[in-house]
This record gives structure tokens, C-alpha cells and sequence, in this order.
């Protein structure tokens, strides 16, 4: 069914979806979730730190985006409208901790590190000093506000134009790039303080 | 923004664009979105997972661009230069009630009276009520300018409502009172006049006479009989010390006609009032000597019949009704007034004024809410008191 779906709208937008999936479309919906949900997830992780609560988060964002297709009015793009529900999502579990969660190994993201099998450069060493950057970073994201943090995800991690992000956010143009400023100037500082140098364009360890 | 963008390591920068995480199973996590819609399709969805989330602002962070600032306040301004106006159209409409007032309570039938009833009471050492000992002390425990005392002290009144409504509404207020004053001058020299003709008629008529007031000693109960105001309260009621000696001094020298019995120079105990004159005081419609006795006086054809027995003597009616009653009964009624207020943001100015049987005369209240908030306003009532009405702002504020 799922399968036929995907045939059928396969060059469908989002917003011919939502349209669809307002109409009784099960499957047009799900195939919203199938175009959208890796980068609900990664959004998630980077907000909560936990791949079981970025699941869970994640699930939550598409059921209850499903739920409030009527109160879409279009004004958005539907991905900015579902990542806005994400956020709100993922303060609500962050608010509701009773102490905020440090790194851990873990975390997806740590996890991530460790099987990253991305070329580096053929060098045992320069993996892992990338992994130690990684890991720096990670930290660094951490320690970001959760305006900062949620911003920098949103525009740095996940690729969301300012004017997307905005939109998600609710504030100007001008005021994400201010707070991508703040984030970036906040990581290097994190990063020189571990060694790893603005002028350093390889990464050291 | 005007920074460059600040530029991490190139390793650090790919980390970000391409960050490695460790991925669930992303279709068995869209299948199992999808039970979850055929089950229970959508849930419950708060409008607040809806609106912008509410992120704090960070240490420094600009304030809104100028294309977001334009578009906000054009109307805004409107809004302010609407709010201004609506203020001085306060300040005028409480400076004109408190002239109005002003006025009314000074007819010079009332105005005795008044007099004879707080020469009354401060002989006796009747606490004043607290909105008479001071217009702050009662705003701030009630939040009722008393008006009855702004008719007596205008100044005094001025400075509470000036307290009460700001720098602005004090000036006003301020500059309304001393014309009150200037027309309460006017018109008390026209009754000094008519005072002194008939004491000059009385004095022709009557040449024996009491001795000079300040041979008296004084005399520390009230002049007043069985609850029935005298004579001698009349003269010495409204009197302070100097303007009863400078009545007895007056009378001397024309033959011994004095104003004052033996009991006006219990006046001097008196919280000195207003600056009004001794003529205006006394006995100008009466006829009997003043030794008379003072059951007779009562029955003189005074244009003042309501005559109540003042406040000190009878201890059942107060003067006035006092901050904490006028409190309770607007407080009573307050709700219902902030119910017509709903939806809007300024508060409005009330003015009650209570009859002596202690209900609601009239009500005052301005702006597009005054109809229902002087319906309910005038379900206020309070317990009955001595004077013909008392009048008390109060401030009605939003819900």
C-alpha cells in the first residue's frame, strides 16, 4: 500500500500531500513521514541527546502533525510547520527533565562518531582526530543554549535557510543569523580551548 | 550580522553539515507512525505545539530589525496620542467634579452646617474619619479619594487626587482648585457683606449684648443640646481662633454686639479650616439674642431644616461614611463594574456619590463602558450619615 503510494506521488510536494492527507489520505501522509522524518530525527537528537527519546519525539511530531492537518493554513512550507512541532516537542521532554543530560557514549551522535566510515584522508590518525573533533563538537553543541543549540541545529546541522528557520523558530531573518553567530563564535572558542585551532584547517589532535 | 561569519575548522565545519548519527530503522519507525494514526489518528494537538517555540532570548541579541519595528507601532502612536487625551479628559472631568462639588458645598446654608457639625466633632475629640485625616492614607488603604473632604479642603483635595492620578492630573487639579478657591473668595465676600448688614440690623436692634468672645473662657464640651444644634454651635462652629477673636474684636468697638456665646471659643480647637471668615459663620437668619436659650434657636427660620445633630454628640450617624465602608461598598461592587471593562486596557475614573441614606445618587463614569459601569456602581451602598451626599472616586480597572 505504502509502495503503491510512494509510485503513485512520488513527485508530489509536500503541500499536494498535506492537501491530499487532509482529504483522508493515509498514504500520502505517510509518505510525508517517509520524506521527512530522518531530519525530524537528526533535529531531535541534536535537541535531547537520546535516540530513544528522539523516537520518540520523532513518532509524536508526525502523529500530532497529522492530528492538526486542519489548523495548517499554508502559510508555511509543511516540513518548517512539522519541524516547529518537533521543537516544541523536544522543549517540552528537555523542560520536563529534571537535570539536564550530558553526553554520553550512548548518545547517537557519540555513536555515530565511532562508526563513522567516511574517508579520512587514509589516515588511522586523522580518523582519529576527527572523531576527537567530533566529540569536541558534540560537547560544544551541549553547552549551547537551547535557543543557540536549536538554531545552530536548524540552520548549521540540518540546512534550513535563515528565512526556514525563522519560520520554525518564529523571529526574523535577522536575529537567527545573530544567534549562528553567537553559536559559531561560542564552538570555536570551545574548539581552541581543546586544541583545535580556527587556523587549523586539518584538525589536530 | 555585521561580523564576518565566523569560520570553525574545515573539519569541524564538515562535521556539522554531515553529522554522523546512528540511525534507527527509519520505515519500521513510519510504519509504526502510521499504526498510530489508524488507531488513534492525530490525538489531542495543543495549540501551543503549534505557535513559535518560546525560546529565551539570548544575552545580547538585537532587538527587532527596523522592517519588523515599522511594520508594529504606526498605530501605536495613534493608540498613545488616544491614551493622552483620554488621560486629561480624566484629569478635567475629576478637576470639574471636584469644582462642582466644591461649589454645591458651599452654598452658604451647607456650608454652615458643615461647620457647626466639625466644630461639633473636633470638640468632642471625634477622630475624624480616615478620609478626612489625610487623602494618602485613605487612598492607599481603600483606594477612595474621599470628595466630601476635597468639597471642604479643596487643596487638600487636590493633593490626593494629584497622588492619585499623576503629576498631570495634579496640576490640573491644582489649577482648578485655587479657581475654586478664587470662587469661593467671590462669593464669600458677597456674604460677608449680607452677614455684616444683618448683624449691623440685629446690633441696631439689640443693643444689649454678650461680653467680648475672648473674656470666655473656653469651654471643652460642644455647644450643643440634646443632639439640637445651638446657637452657639452656630457661632462658633466655623470659627477658628483668630477669626473668632477677630470677630469679637470687630463686634466691640459697634457697641458691644458680639457674634460669639460662650461657647464659640471652643472653636479654636478646630483643625483651622478653609480660611473662611467668621461673618459668614453665624447667625445672620436668627434673630434671638445668643443668650437665648437654645431650644428656641431650633425652631429659627434657618433654610437649613436637615439640620442633623453632629457627629460627636449622637454617636449612632458619622458625618461622613467612613474609608473603610466606602471601601466594602465599592469593593462589593467592583467586579461587576471590571466586568464592563472586559477586553479593554484602560482603566476609568468612577465618581459615586451617596445620598444620606446611604444609597447611590449618581454615578459618574466616562468612555464607552460609563453606562455599565454606573449601573453597577450605584448597587453600592453604604450605612446612612449626616451630610446631604458624599461623593468618592474610585478606579475601575480591567479585569
Amino acid at each position: 500500500m505504502v509502495t503503491s503510494a510512494r509510485q503513485q506521488l512520488p513527485e508530489r510536494t509536500d503541500r499536494e500531500l498535506v492537501t491530499a492527507a487532509r482529504e483522508g489520505d493515509a498514504e500520502a501522509f505517510g509518505l510525508l513521514v517517509r520524506r521527512h522524518q530522518r531530519r525530524v530525527y537528526r533535529l531531535a537528537v541534536h535537541l535531547l541527546k537520546s535516540a530513544a527519546e528522539a523516537e520518540d519525539v520523532t513518532q509524536d511530531t508526525f502523529v500530532r502533525a497529522y492530528g492538526a492537518l486542519d489548523r495548517f493554513d499554508g502559510r508555511s512550507e509543511p516540513f518548517t510547520w512539522i519541524y516547529r512541532i518537533c521543537v516544541n516537542l523536544s522543549l517540552n521532554a528537555l523542560r520536563s527533565r529534571k537535570t539536564r543530560r550530558a553526553s554520553s557514549p550512548d548518545d547517537p551522535r557519540i555513536e555515530g562518531l565511532l562508526v563513522d566510515n567516511r574517508p579520512a584522508g587514509g589516515s588511522p590518525a586523522r580518523s582519529t582526530a576527527d572523531k576527537q573533533l567530533g566529540r569536541a563538537l558534540v560537547e560544544g553543541i551541549d553547552e549551547l543554549s537551547d535557543t543557540l543549540r536549536t538554531t545552530l541545529v536548524l540552520v548549521c546541522i540540518d540546512g534550513l535557510s535563515h528565512a526556514e528557520a525563522g519560520e520554525v523558530l518564529g523571529c526574523p531573518e535577522g536575529t537567527v543569523a545573530w544567534r549562528v553567530h553567537e553559536a559559531r563564535k561560542k564552538l570555536r572558542s570551545r574548539l581552541s580551548e581543546r586544541g583545535f585551532d580556527d587556523d587549523d584547517l586539518e584538525g589536530k589532535e | 550580522m555585521s561580523e564576518p561569519t565566523v569560520k570553525l575548522p574545515r573539519n569541524a565545519e564538515e562535521l556539522l553539515r554531515e553529522f554522523p548519527t546512528a540511525e534507527p530503522d527509519f520505515e519500521a519507525q513510519a510504519r509504526a507512525i502510521e499504526a498510530r494514526l489508524k488507531g488513534s489518528p492525530g490525538g489531542v494537538v495543543f495549540d501551543d505545539l503549534l505557535r513559535a517555540p518560546e525560546l529565551a532570548a539570548e544575552p545580547g541579541e538585537p532587538p527587532l530589525p527596523s522592517s519588523v519595528r515599522s511594520a508594529v507601532p504606526k498605530s501605536n502612536f495613534a493608540e498613545m496620542a488616544r491614551k493622552s487625551v483620554q488621560k486629561k479628559d480624566d484629569s478635567v472631568e475629576l478637576a470639574k467634579e471636584l469644582l462642582a462639588a466644591a461649589a454645591q458645598n458651599r452654598r452658604p446654608n451647607a456650608e454652615m452646617v458643615e461647620r457647626v457639625r466639625a466644630a461639633g466633632r473636633t470638640a468632642t475629640g471625634t477622630p475624624l474619619p480616615a478620609s478626612e485625616r489625610g487623602g494618602e492614607e485613605a487612598q492607599r488603604s481603600s483606594g477612595v479619594v474621599a470628595r466630601a473632604a476635597a468639597a471642604e479642603r479643596p487643596a487638600v483635595a487636590a493633593a490626593a487626587a494629584t497622588n492619585h492620578r499623576g503629576t498631570i492630573i495634579g496640576v490640573a487639579g491644582g489649577l482648578l482648585a485655587l479657581a475654586a478657591c478664587v470662587a469661593l473668595f467671590v462669593r464669600s465676600s458677597g456674604e460677608d457683606s449680607r452677614t455684616r448688614a444683618a448683624l449691623e440690623a440685629q446690633k441696631a436692634a439689640e443693643a444689649p449684648v454678650a461680653a467680648p468672645a475672648k473674656a470666655q473662657p473656653a469651654r471643652p464640651t460642644p455647644p450643643v443640646n440634646d443632639g439640637v444644634l445651638t446657637p452657639e454651635a452656630l457661632a462658633a462652629a466655623p470659627t477658628p481662633a483668630a477669626a473668632a477673636h477677630e470677630a469679637a474684636k470687630s463686634a466691640a468697638p459697634k457697641g458691644g454686639a458680639a457674634v460669639a456665646a460662650p461657647g464659640a471659643l471652643a472653636a479654636p480647637k478646630l483643625a483651622p479650616s478653609t480660611g473662611a471668615k467668621p461673618e459668614t459663620v453665624v447667625l445672620q437668619d436668627d434673630p434671638q439674642p445668643v443668650q437665648a436659650p437654645p431650644v428656641e434657636h431650633k425652631a429659627e427660620p434657618t433654610p437649613e431644616p436637615a439640620l442633623k445633630p453632629a457627629e460627636g454628640n449622637t454617636g449612632s450617624v458619622p458625618l461622613n461614611p467612613s474609608a473603610g465602608a466606602l471601601s466594602t461598598a465599592l469593593g462589593s461592587v467592583r467586579s461587576g463594574a471590571q466586568a464592563c471593562l472586559a477586553g479593554q486596557t484602560e482603566p476609568v475614573t468612577a465618581v459615586v456619590t451617596f445620598g444620606s441614606d446611604g444609597h447611590v445618587l449618581r454615578v459618574s463614569a466616562g468612555g464607552p463602558s460609563g453606562a455599565c459601569i454606573q449601573a453597577a456602581l450605584s448597587k453600592a451602598h453604604v450605612a446612612p450619615f449626616a451630610k446631604d451626599s458624599f461623593s468618592a472616586t474610585t478606579t475601575i480597572r480591567p479585569p
